[in-house]
């Protein structure tokens, strides 16, 4: 890099000041007023940014899996999409007369609820429960409720024979008779009105017009389903508000303490402020939302943004120090850190920008606007900022702070300044290599996917899980699904040849560790024809007559079977969701179509929550060395073009990838895996902790440079750049820390390999860069090279 | 359904499975190269979850239990029901019944004509029968039937004429059927139950009328749809016999058959009852051991005169049944649908009821000779006490 200070003071500051400082500096008026338009321009835009959490962004698109779920998303639409209502009596059974008046009343209240397709409402109460019988004479049925039912005894009596006729048990009954469910699947738009299911008014209803109001100390209700998923999330979501404020605060109280200065608190804020509302604000007229997982990115953009902006006080102060003007402080200081400060900003972009390989859209769209981010710090924190403070200046308050400390340096950095000394760089080096050892060793246990039972994107101790694990409790069917599609010339799902691969595949797929049931038509086959001879069990096998066969397929339910009868889905219910059972399954799956697929029946996976989770561990797992390899190469290539020199490079992004080592050990050992929401942090640690060494290398080199000796070159880095470090390595670690108390699980899983990620990044730019300098720099080789460069440079500007 | 109703709706069956089989047949003979896979004749898939499995039946081999099920399984146990190990079949159809004459040799039907034999106590199986010989001697069947129908036709008067014009035209679809079965692999349909006096001779029953026996150890299935008097081809669902010369059969539609000379003749009993007969459980007294039959919506029948004259018995319970056995200890336990055990100390004059909390259904069963049992059914096998009852958890 071009060499700054002193030997430029010498100077003209005309002859070597870049143009563009000339042209910001001369121009502070109408930069500050066209910055004004359009931070009220995009401040209005981002007041009008909207919530968008649509499915198709969280799942990896360009999967075969995906892509064959959603050619047949229509065909599998009323499989997943429903709520339950587990209705819990905490006194005796279900067949009691106040418990039904009860369900009764809840499931008419969910019947006229905005969202619940009626025709299609399950419960002991509506008229599409019904039991049957074979007799003598044949079939026999009715509604569950009997008839005239009037609470007595004995219609409570008929009521549970009807019950164990019906076939609900551990469907639409518990398995044990204390709980029932009203089941609400739900239309996707609204017949009438032609509007999209408002989830979070559903999820409010639910709790307002079923929990609050019928829940007591008899009856309980547990509600389960991907809508009241999502309804937590946008609940959960709204209190990241609130993290945001904390951070803000936090922030601000450090700021103040650490520069004693009403100036340098409120413009750094300001700036970075300027910048999330520039973010969000472009976020919306680039047309894009905002999503629980890009909600992170404003409190990055924040955090980044002042930690630059300490930078720039931190350096304005200096020059302050020794007398200069507000003015000339400031352009200094731009002249001194806006090359570092830009190559740290592209760094960071770039480092994000990487994470466009994971071809999942949340991630990319992540990737984008947290570039967009960091791009538009360039503008309000490297320019805006010091423009800003060249009108302000320091408070005198805070020179004689900052004076006061100088004379009596800390011995904290006196002693961090003993990295640098041979022996003691060679103890930390080795530390260091053990701690890679032993991150390598147990970031092996590190699994791929969701690990927690219920809803992964919410807590495990949340309420929506409680509910979710007392339904697997209580019933047969889990919430876990994986769908494996059966492709058939059309109207021929139900021959023989079909028919009898897809009980095979049943029968194969059923011995699978973590599979806890497998649904099709088969099952319905199997179930008609014993219906068909008296209920006698020997009759559960699939006829090859394909009369039988018919009219046994002719009472299959429109989920299990599609319109035009060329896709049959199989329903393969899970314990769990973690990484290895969904890789069982699949790889039994895989092998089953491997050997078996015809032009009869076509095994294509994959649908179902589990099949969704299959196909985004399988990517993700595929991408995750991808990215670590593009973005160490990215942000190791732009060190390099900045330092020129290997040595650097290797000075700046070992610190960066002991982190990054020691971040997967963290995450092995907390049971997080990695999955959609924690592999962008990875690659966000590395861009944002990139930034830290580029400061302290640069300013190091530049000490150098003028000839200081390594040590003395790092004891005064510290004392300018080091403390900015320190400082911003804490306050981003603040900023995201906010997150680890998010009721949403993966935004708290993000928050704190953040949070370690930043201050690990931070102590390893001032233990584990000073230490490799000193194993890896030759100072008078590089004391030598600058002086020719300068001589050069000289010699050049005075042609 | 009335039996007219029925006999004329399996005509039309009969029409129809013609029509679709001869479909089936083209299907089966086109020359696109595709060789499809044959799931019948797959080896049954292993699996350790033995507890969820559709079991149908069980048979003691000495001191080992065998039981069968859905999908070709086999599995057997040494320690009375505790511990199971999955045999290798060579087939993929449920099997719907299992017995064992002696501790080595046994045999196991199921769908598909199938029989399958083990000599080894139940380790390993191998296919004895299978459902295109089921279908071949049924085409020699219905051929010789039609032989002598146009046999007696030439010397029969007018009245006989009308008669035998049916019978033949019966026997002429029943050769079709038989006929596009054997074009398009074998029968649809299943064996219900095996019984072997020793090993040598033994009988197995199934759907639509189907019955073979051997004297060879099944090394020889003889069809001998002729020797019963069932027209309508009803299903025979369960044999039993207490001393291996008087055998009885009973099935569909309240059918019950006897056998005084260890099944070469029988006699069609008088039913006491229209609806299906699954179960059929003869006492060991002598020779006139009580018989008692079982079925549909829990009717239980008891003859004490070999079958001649039955008395309906009535339980707490209207579940179907479809499984008995006598104990060691001599207690009648029968079990059936939606967790029903019915158990009687008085070879069947009282049945006391459990339902078990499992609510499942139970196809048959054994009685250990600690007296407790072994269910076998809906989520496979389900150990209990003598009376039926959960065991306390060990």
């Amino acid at each position: 890099m071009k060499g700054p200070t002193k030997h430029h003071l010498t100077h003209p500051v005309e002859d070597v000041e870049p143009l563009i400082e000339r042209l910001i500096f001369n121009n502070r008026v109408v930069l500050m007023v066209v910055l004004a338009l359009v931070t009220l321009f995009l401040g209005y835009q981002a007041s009008h940014i909207r919530p968008d959490a649509s499915f198709e962004k969280m799942v990896p698109t360009s999967h075969p899996y995906i892509a064959n779920f959603l050619k047949n998303r229509d065909d599998l639409a009323s499989l997943g999409n429903s709520v339950r209502i587990v209705v819990e009596t905490k006194k005796g059974d279900i067949f009691d007369k106040d418990f039904q008046e009860i369900l009764q009343k809840i499931n008419d209240e969910v019947f006229y609820i905005p969202g619940v397709d009626r025709s299609k409402l399950e419960s002991l109460w509506s008229p599409n429960i019904r039991w049957s019988e074979v007799t003598e004479e044949g079939f026999r049925g009715g509604a569950v409720i009997p008839d005239g039912y009037d609470g007595s005894h004995e219609s409570l009596e008929n009521l549970r024979e009807n019950v164990l006729k019906s076939g609900q048990i551990g469907r639409l009954v518990a398995n044990n008779f204390k709980s029932t469910i009203v089941l609400a699947p739900l239309v996707d738009r609204d017949a009438e009105t032609g509007e999209k299911l408002d989830y979070k008014e559903l999820s409010q209803n639910l709790e307002t017009l079923v929990r609050d109001k019928y829940g007591s100390d008899v009856v309980a209700i547990h509600i389960i389903g991907f809508a009241k998923i999502v309804g937590d999330l946008i609940h959960g979501a709204n209190q990241v508000g609130i993290f945001f404020l904390i951070a803000f605060l936090t922030t601000m109280v450090l700021l103040y303490l650490y520069s004693r200065c009403l100036w340098s608190t409120a413009v750094p804020l300001l700036c970075s402020t300027i910048g999330v509302v520039w973010q969000l604000g472009l976020l919306n007229v680039l047309g894009f939302g905002i999503d629980p997982y890009s909600m992170l990115v404003p409190f990055l953009v924040f955090a980044i943004g002042v930690s630059h902006g300490v930078q720039m006080i931190n350096s304005i102060r200096a020059k302050s120090l020794f007398g200069a003007s507000p003015m000339a402080s400031a352009r200094l200081t731009f002249r001194q850190l806006y090359i570092p400060g830009l190559v740290a900003l592209v760094s960071d972009g770039i480092g994000f920008l990487t994470l466009m390989v994971i071809e999942i859209p949340v991630i990319q769209e992540l990737a984008l606007t947290a570039s967009l981010g960091v791009a538009v710090l360039i503008l309000t924190n490297l320019i805006l900022l010091p423009v800003l403070m060249s009108y302000t200046g320091v408070t005198k308050n805070s020179v004689q702070h900052m004076e006061k400390r100088k004379d009596n340096p800390s011995k904290v950095w006196e002693w961090f300044s003993g990295f640098t000394d041979m022996k003691r760089a060679r103890v930390t080096l080795g530390i260091a290599v053990g701690l890679f050892v032993f991150g390598l060793y147990f970031g092996q246990g590190l699994k791929i996917g969701d690990l927690d039972p219920g809803a992964p994107e919410l807590r495990a101790d949340s309420r929506y899980n409680r509910d979710n694990a007392f339904l697997t409790a209580n019933y047969s069917n889990s919430t876990d699904v994986f769908v494996v599609m059966v492709e058939t010339p059309a109207q021929a799902c139900g021959n023989y040849e079909a028919v009898a691969a897809v009980d095979r595949f049943q029968g194969e797929m059923e011995p699978v560790e973590g599979v806890q049931s497998v649904v099709s038509l088969v099952n319905v086959a199997k179930l008609v024809n014993t219906a068909m001879n008296e209920g006698s069990l020997k009759w559960a096998a699939l006829s090859r007559n394909q009369f039988v066969l018919n009219s046994s397929l002719s009472r299959v339910p429109s989920i299990l079977i599609n319109t035009d009868c060329s896709m049959v889905p199989v329903l393969v219910f899970l314990e769990d969701h973690k990484a290895d059972t969904l890789l069982r399954v699949v790889a039994a799956a895989e092998e089953f179509a491997a050997t078996y697929n015809s032009p009869d029946a076509t095994f294509v996976l994959a649908a179902g929550n589990s099949g969704v989770e299959a196909a985004t561990n399988i990517v993700i797992a595929k991408a995750q060395y991808q990215m670590l390899a593009w973005v160490y190469g990215v942000v190791s290539l732009l060190c390099l073009i900045t330092f020129r020199s290997l040595r650097a490079v290797l000075c700046i992004i070992l610190p960066l990838a002991l982190t990054s080592v020691l971040a997967q050990a963290l995450m092995a050992a907390m049971g997080i895996g990695v999955k959609v929401a924690t592999l962008p942090v990875i690659a966000l640690g590395v861009g944002i902790g990139v930034d830290y060494g580029i400061y302290i290398y640069s300013r190091m080199l530049g000490f150098i440079k003028d000839g200081l000796k390594l040590t003395d070159a790092y004891f005064k880095t510290l004392q300018s750049t080091g403390v900015a470090v320190a400082f911003t390595g804490m306050t981003l670690a603040i900023g995201v820390g906010t997150w680890m108390f998010s009721p949403i699980k993966f935004q708290a899983d993000m928050g704190l390999m953040l949070t370690f990620m930043f201050l690990w990044n931070m102590l390893g730019a001032l233990i584990l860069l000073p230490a490799l300098a000193r194993v890896l720099l030759e100072p008078a080789k590089i004391r030598q090279k600058s002086a020719d460069e300068l001589e050069q440079l000289v010699a050049d500007s005075r042609k | 359904m009335q039996p007219n109703n029925k006999a004329i709706t399996r005509m039309a069956y009969g029409l129809v499975t013609v029509a679709s089989l001869l479909v089936a047949g083209t299907v089966y003979g086109q020359s696109d190269g595709e060789v499809r896979t044959d799931f019948r004749y797959l080896p049954a898939v292993k699996t350790h979850w033995i507890e969820r499995a559709l079991l149908l039946d069980v048979a003691r081999a000495n001191g080992r239990l065998v039981a069968v099920g859905e999908r070709g399984i086999i599995i057997h146990s040494d320690d009375d029901g505790r511990s199971w190990v999955q045999a290798d079949v060579p087939v993929s159809v449920t099997l719907t019944a299992v017995n064992f004459p002696s501790p080595q040799m046994g045999w196991a039907v199921g769908h598909e004509g199938t029989i399958l034999h083990s000599s080894d106590g139940g380790t390993s199986w191998s296919v004895q029968f299978t459902g295109q010989q089921v279908a071949e001697q049924e085409v020699s069947f219905a051929e010789a039937v039609i032989a002598s129908k146009q046999e007696a036709m030439e010397t029969a008067d007018e009245f006989e004429l009308e008669d035998l014009g049916f019978e033949l035209e019966e026997a002429e679809y029943a050769l079709d059927d038989a006929t596009v079965a054997v074009e398009a692999g074998g029968t649809t349909n299943p064996l219900l139950d095996v019984w072997f006096a020793d090993e040598k001779s033994g009988l197995a029953v199934g759907a639509y009328g189907l019955i073979f026996s051997t004297d060879d150890g099944g090394e020889n299935w003889k069809i001998r749809s002729s020797d019963l008097d069932n027209l309508d081809k009803y299903h025979y669902y369960s044999i039993a016999s207490a001393d291996g010369q008087t055998i009885y059969v009973s099935g569909e539609a309240g059918m019950l058959f006897r056998s005084d000379d260890a099944g070469v003749t029988w006699i069609r009993l008088d039913s006491p009852y229209e609806g299906s007969l699954f179960g059929i459980v003869a006492l060991s007294n002598g020779s006139a051991g009580r018989v008692i039959s079982f079925g549909l919506r829990g009717n239980i029948f008891v003859s004490d005169d070999k079958g001649e004259t039955w008395e309906r018995r009535t339980t707490a319970s209207q579940n179907t049944l479809m499984g008995g056995v006598i104990s060691p200890g001599g207690k009648l336990v029968l079990v059936g649908r939606s967790g029903a055990v019915l158990s009687s100390d008085d070879a069947g004059e009282t049945f006391s009821v459990v339902i078990r909390e499992d609510r499942s259904s139970y196809s048959a069963l054994i009685a250990n000779p600690d007296e407790n049992l072994v269910l076998v059914g809906e989520g496979g096998i389900h150990r209990a006490k003598p009376d039926g009852s959960a065991e306390e958890e060990e």
